[in-house]
């Protein structure tokens, strides 16, 4: 950790809110990335990315320097992640119950917003691109939950293995296992319900 | 195309069963130099796990990342509306705050246990004044001057 990250939160931890806004324009967009990995849905996203740090500086006092603060705050981003899944879960099935609104409508993976970022993207793929993508979309939604964790913060976030396992306080051969089976569950996925 | 692949059905060797999780990480270069060669020495006899490998980069290669925002002003205002939003936190480390915590909750129990003793002992004396008023004082007499010995004798 960075002799100036520690004394931010030092300071922050002694009630310094200044110090705790250095430490949120440095970690952010990286929280936000987090989360929009696995709710994908920019709004959601960034409603839980505040909540997170207003958790994290709640908790600061908490916090030890052994760890790193990335990890502390994905765990709480990871926290908040799973309340709202919890919490939208029990909305889709009062509204169902109720006859109010479709299934799922304000969760609805917005694909749109998630532009093909890659470097060597040809337009001219779009729309199998686009068809494709929308099913692999599809596909990761209905993973598991730890499989969808592992593979969001594997493939949007490129954790190391080790540090997911920290995340998740679960070994680093379990998070292999993870990744493999959500890996096989997206190619069964697709290859049941989508041909080109 | 990419998935009619999937209409071949492969019978895998249950030995590939143990080699998938390290495939999987393998995609993302997870694997150590010597772990890699391991892998690499079973894909070479084994064509099930090329295809499987094979299948995984071109599925993996179309999933777009998430679109994180590239404005500046888009940071800002959530910086903002999260520092507009932080509770007054108390200053000083939290072991600070739990001592005088627990120096409080002891003495509170403490003042309550003393409390509950005075009213015991309160109590011990009530009943032995209840006692000595309806004793019948010529038929213990003797009991009585019993205890006025004892109290002279504590006196001395």
């Amino acid at each position: 950790m960075e002799e100036q990250e520690k004394t931010w939160i030092l300071q922050a931890q002694a009630g310094d809110a200044a110090a705790f806004g250095h430490l949120v324009s440095a970690y952010q967009q990286k929280v936000f990335g987090f989360i929009l990995g696995m709710v994908r849905n920019s709004e959601t996203a960034d409603e839980l990315t505040q909540n997170t740090f207003l958790r994290a500086w709640k908790g600061l006092g908490g916090f030890r320097s052994e760890s790193a603060l990335q990890t502390w705050l994905f765990q709480i981003a990871l926290n908040q992640v799973r309340s709202w899944g919890r919490w939208s879960r029990v909305r889709r099935l009062r509204e169902t119950a109720l006859g109010v609104g479709a299934p799922g409508q304000d969760d609805e993976p917005a694909y749109d917003r998630f532009k093909d970022s890659r470097p060597d993207a040809d337009p001219s793929r779009m729309t199998e691109s686009t068809a494709l993508g929308q099913a692999l979309e599809e596909a990761i939604t209905k993973l598991p939950t730890r499989e969808k964790e592992v593979f969001t913060m594997r493939h949007f976030q490129d954790m190391a293995l080790k540090e997911i396992g920290d995340v998740l306080g679960i070994a680093e051969g379990s998070v292999k296992a993870h990744l493999f089976h959500a890996l096989e569950k997206l190619r069964r996925h697709l290859g049941d319900r989508y041909e080109l | 195309m990419l998935w009619r692949s999937f209409a071949v059905t492969w019978e895998i060797d249950m030995n590939c069963n143990e080699w998938k999780p390290q495939l999987a990480a393998s995609l993302y270069g997870d694997l150590s130099l010597e772990e890699r060669h391991v892998l690499e020495a079973h894909l070479k006899n084994c064509m099930p796990c090329r295809a499987l490998e094979k299948e995984w980069r071109q599925a993996l290669a179309h999933i777009a990342r998430p679109g994180i925002p590239q404005e500046a002003a888009f940071w800002m205002r959530q910086k903002a509306s999260i520092m507009a939003r932080l509770p007054e936190r108390a200053s000083g480390p939290a072991w600070g705050r739990w001592s005088v915590a627990s120096f409080a909750a002891v003495a509170s129990v403490s003042l309550w246990i003393w409390h509950q003793q005075v009213q015991k002992t309160d109590l011990r004396i009530a009943q032995h004044v209840e006692l000595l008023k309806n004793m019948d004082m010529i038929d213990h007499l003797d009991m009585l001057q019993d205890l006025d010995v004892l109290e002279n004798t504590s006196k001395l």
